[in-house]
Parts: structure tokens; sequence; C-alpha cells
């Protein structure tokens, strides 16, 4: 149940980066065009409304490569083949990107506090908009990072009960 | 407490590598790594980092990340590689090893488009790794050469990795862009030769000579995508546009091209590329961000200051000091990805690099060419893991392959650190206001 809920949140993000993704292309395009061509005004406030949404799209990717598990590691060490080992080997990274989710969140909530009350120059936009991406992100790496632990658990004690 | 530079510098470099090896992803490894820092010293605290974090992601250039890999992944989806293909076989495919210099070519083509050497290992080696075995070519050869000339994607112009350069170190984009064409060009000329030695070795055939008509048709069916280098390159270097901008154009350029001219990317594929491009850049944008905390760290504990005192008292002399820099970007290009790389070590470095005199622009060249070689070097090397698995084998199997294609490439870095003009010259005649 868990996993179908998250796996249709995932979805969901997924949906949301590819339309994030489609529309960071707007406020630079009209930039380029507004320059260049001089069929729409200089809009000012095209540059800071693409950092915006940059800030979403890293957050939200992010997210979506804990939960695919496609964050770049580095394999110097080999998989082992004893399940034992080999859930201590995926737990171990799973726990601390769950730990360090966590103080992303916790701290973050205080970051966007701190977002909250300011205004951003061009667009007058109270800066929570794109600082509450912070415990956002720590929040959901942590259940992504969760999930993805309980579920090696699972396998591991599964592979330990005898075939009946 | 106050933490003293030794035990920070430990816990950070030491704490990052133990994650590494413990399979941590860098990006996280790089997050983690900050903690027993900030927990331990007084002045610190988590939100100075988290601060550092965040700013370093509003920054209008690094948009120019996801617009090029969108640019690549619309000139794959929309078929305008296998147009750069078929024009690198009517250039290249009648000498030995036809379709080995085949793949070098369109490298080339392709680099001097998008920027991104994972977009051309993906995108020509699905056409050309099965294309090459079916013609006799050992699997391990076609695997090795198409992760090695995809390297290229970065050195020759435009760049992502110039760009995030330019960005992290206040360098002109643009003079690193034409700093970057001739030691591309003869790393692709250096492959080059190196399939013509493995065609001798081995036999390799050669496809056969192109009549006339074939050359033309193969120029008039890639032209329109030939023009993409001329917007973004041009625009650059003329100051017309920003690399973002030049970035955005080339992405509106090849949408249009993928939909209207050749019409082989439809609304719905459209959906699928965003996603992808959005996926892939934020995996390697978000590493920005805790690279940056770790990078601001090292300053904050002195770490590049003490390494610039250690080595002018060493008195390397620029040459020295040129190939020290190589040797630091090859060994982390050899475990991290190429952008928190610039922004750890090249940001350390750069202090380094102007005490020995080496042209900021030289500095740049030889860390981006050395981080590009780690593209193609286990245990990290992004070019090779895709090609490897284009080809379905495993990296250790085409290792012997790689090194040997890699090594008339080491020559090329080291030409330009002996002889810094190869990638000065071309900035100096074009953008001459840069040197003043």
């Amino acid at each position: 149940m868990t996993g179908r809920i998250l796996e249709n949140f995932s979805t969901v993000l997924r949906v949301l980066l590819g339309c994030l993704v489609g529309l960071l292309a707007v406020p630079v395009g009209m930039q380029v065009i507004a320059r260049y061509t001089g069929i729409i005004p200089v809009y000012l406030w095209t540059e800071e409304l693409a950092t915006f949404i940059f800030v979403w799209v890293v957050m939200i990717g992010s997210m979506l490569a804990v939960w695919d598990g496609t964050h770049f590691d580095v394999r110097v060490l080999p998989d082992s083949g004893v399940p034992v080992i080999r859930l201590l080997q995926d737990g171990f990274v799973l726990f601390l990107i769950m730990c360090f989710g966590l103080l992303f969140a916790w701290y973050g909530l205080e970051y966007a506090k701190f977002g909250a009350i300011q205004k951003s120059v061009m667009m007058r936009a109270n800066m929570l908009v794109t600082f509450i991406s912070v415990p956002i992100a720590g929040a959901v790496w942590a259940i992504f990072a969760g999930y993805r632990l309980y579920e090696a658990i699972g396998i591991y004690l599964t592979s330990r009960r005898p075939v009946t | 407490m106050i933490v003293s530079t030794g035990l920070a510098c430990g816990l950070l470099v030491g704490g990052f590598i133990l994650l590494v090896l413990l399979r941590v992803p860098v990006a996280f490894a790089l997050g983690i790594a900050t903690i027993p820092v900030v927990v331990m010293d007084l002045r610190l605290t988590p939100f100075i980092v988290l601060d550092r974090m965040f700013q370093s992601y509003n920054s209008f250039i690094l948009l120019a990340v996801p617009f090029f890999l969108l640019a690549a992944n619309l000139m794959n989806s929309g078929k305008i590689t296998d147009k750069l293909i078929d024009l690198a076989r009517v250039l290249t495919g009648w000498m030995p090893g036809g379709l080995g210099h085949v793949n070098v070519a369109v490298s080339m083509l392709f680099a001097g488009i998008s920027g991104s050497s994972t977009a051309d290992a993906a995108g020509c080696g699905k056409i050309l790794i099965p294309a090459m075995v079916r013609e006799g070519y050992d699997t391990r050869f076609a695997i090795a050469i198409t992760a090695c000339s995809s390297v290229m994607g970065v050195i020759i112009p435009p760049s992502i990795l110039m760009i995030v350069w330019g960005g992290v170190m206040q360098t002109s984009v643009g003079a690193l862009f034409l700093a970057g064409a001739t030691p591309g060009l003869l790393i692709g000329l250096a492959l080059m030769a190196t399939v013509y030695g493995y065609a001798r070795v081995y036999g390799y055939p050669t496809i056969g000579t192109p009549s006339f008509g074939d050359v033309l048709r193969a120029f008039k069916g890639s032209a329109l995508a030939l023009l993409t280098p001329v917007f973004v390159v041009g625009g650059i270097v003329g100051g017309i546009v920003t690399p973002t901008e030049s970035a955005i154009i080339a992405a509106g350029y090849s949408l249009i091209l993928g939909m209207f001219v050749y019409r082989t990317v439809t609304l719905r594929d459209l959906g699928e590329i965003f996603y992808d491009t959005g996926r892939f850049a934020s995996i390697s944008l978000f590493a920005i961000g805790t690279a940056s905390a770790f990078g601001w760290l090292l300053a904050f504990y002195n770490v590049p200051r003490l390494i610039v005192t250690a080595l002018t008292s060493l008195e390397f002399g620029s040459f020295g000091t040129a190939m020290i820099i190589a040797a630091l970007f090859l060994f982390f290009g050899l475990f991290i990805d190429a952008i928190p790389t610039i922004i750890i070590l090249g940001t350390v470095l750069l202090p380094v690099a102007t005490a020995a005199e080496i042209h900021p622009i030289v500095f740049a060249i030889i860390g981006i060419i050395s981080l590009a070689f780690g593209l193609v070097t286990p245990p990290y090397g992004l070019c090779l893991l895709i090609s490897a698995a284009i080809g379905g084998m495993n990296v250790v199997q085409v290792m012997r392959d790689v090194a040997i294609i890699l090594l008339p490439m080491l020559l090329i870095l080291l030409l330009v650190i002996l002889m810094p003009e190869i990638a000065l010259w071309l900035p100096k005649w074009l953008m001459p206001q840069t040197f003043k």
C-alpha cells in the first residue's frame, strides 16, 4: 500500500519535472525574443522566474533520483553475494541518506522561515516559494530512502525464510 | 570548540572519501561529510552551510546546462544525430577502419552542436556500436572508441563544463569556447590516427569511396544541424548572446528541426524528452549545491591558501604546477563528476595556477581536458559506462582498449601544457579584449 502511494507520488513528481523543464524555456525564451526581436517588451522578471523554476527542477530531480536510485555513486567495492552483507552495503547508504534528509528537512524549516520574510527583487514574490523546496526535498529524500531501506530489509528477511 | 584546519581538512576530505568508498552517492557524500565539522565548530551553523548550498542554484548561467542537454536529447530523438552520422560517413568512411573514423568524426560534429559528452555517447553509441560489430569490428574496440571520442563533447565548443567553469571562476565563456577548439580538434585527429593503427593491425574495412552525389546529399541533409555552432559559439564569442541564451537558442533550433523540418519529434515525445532532460540535469546540478557547501568549508579553513603556500615553496614553475594540476584533475575525475570537481578543486587550484603564472584560460583548458578523460576512466567514467552498457560488456573487459586509445589523447594534454599557445592563439586572435 505505502509502496503504491509512493510510486504514484513519484509519477506525479515525474510529470511535474517534465512540465517544469518545458516551463523553464518560457521565461528564458521570452528574454531572448524580447532582446533580439522586439516583438515583446523586455521583462525584468523573466530571469528571476527562470531561477525559481530551476531551483525546483533541481530539487524535484534530486528527490526522484533517490526513489530511482540513480544518484551517481562510485562502485569501488564489488557487490557482495552474501545477503546480510548486501543488506549492510545498501542499507547503510539508504540510512545515511534518510538521516541527511531528516536533518535537511529540520534545518530547512528554519531556512524556509528565513525565506518567508524576504521578497524577490524583481517580482516582489515571497521567497518562501523557493526556500520551501529545501525542507520538502529533505522530507521526501528521507521518506523515499526510508521506504527503500524497509524494502531492502524485507528482501533480506525473505531470502532467509526457508522454502516450504 | 574551534576546529583546526588540519582536523577540518581530515574530517571533510577523509569523510568524503570514506563515504564514497562505501557507495554513498557523491552528491550526498559531499553534504554528509560537512556535518561533523559543522557540529564541532562553534563558528558554524547548519544555516550557513544550507544557505551556501541553496544560493549556488541561484545562478542564471547554470540554466544553460539543462538547455544544452535538452538540445542534445532533441538531436538524438529528432534523428539529427543520424544525419550527422551520414555526413561523417561520406567524409571519413573511405579510410581504413571506416566506421571507427565515422565514430570519431560524428563525435566532433555532435560536440560542435550539443556540449554534452554523455548525450553523444548515448546517441551515437546506440547506432554506431551495433553497426561496427556487424561490420566485424571487435566489440571492445567499438565500445572504447565510442566512449573515448565522446569526451570531445565537453572540449570542443559549446561545452557544458566550460559554461560551469566560466560561471564559477569568472572566466570568459566565449574565450574558453575558442580555447577548447584547437585541443579538441587535435584530440579528434589523435583518435583518428589510433583508429587507423587499429585498422592496419586488425584489417578493419573501409565503407567505400562516396560519390560526389553522396557527399552533396549528406551535406544537404545535415546543413541545418551544422548551423547550430554558428548560432551558439558565434553568438557567445561575438558578445551577442549570453551562454544561457545561446543554450535556449540551440534547444529551440533543435526543436524546430525535429518537429517541423525533419518531423521526427512529436508532441508526445516532447514530454518524455523534457522529463529525461530534467532527470539527468538535476542529478548533475544537485551535486553543485553540496559541492559548493563543501568547497566553501575548505575555503573557510584556508585550505586553498595552504595549498598555494605549499606548492609555491616547492618551486615547480609553470610547467611543473600545470602537470600537478592536470594530475589532480585526472585523479579526482576518476571518482567524482566533473561539475562538483570544478567547484571544489577548480576553486582551490585557481590561486595555485595564478601564483605559477598560468593563464586562467590555459588553467581552465587543462582542467577541462583532464576532467573529460575522467568520463572514460573507471570507476566513475559515465561515457564508458553508457557505451559498455550499449555494447553489452563489462567495463573491465574494455579497459585495455580504452588505455590504448587514451594514450595519444593524454599526449595532446601534455602538448597543451607544454605549449599553452595551442589553446590561446584562437581567443587571442578573435577576442583580444579578454587579454588586456
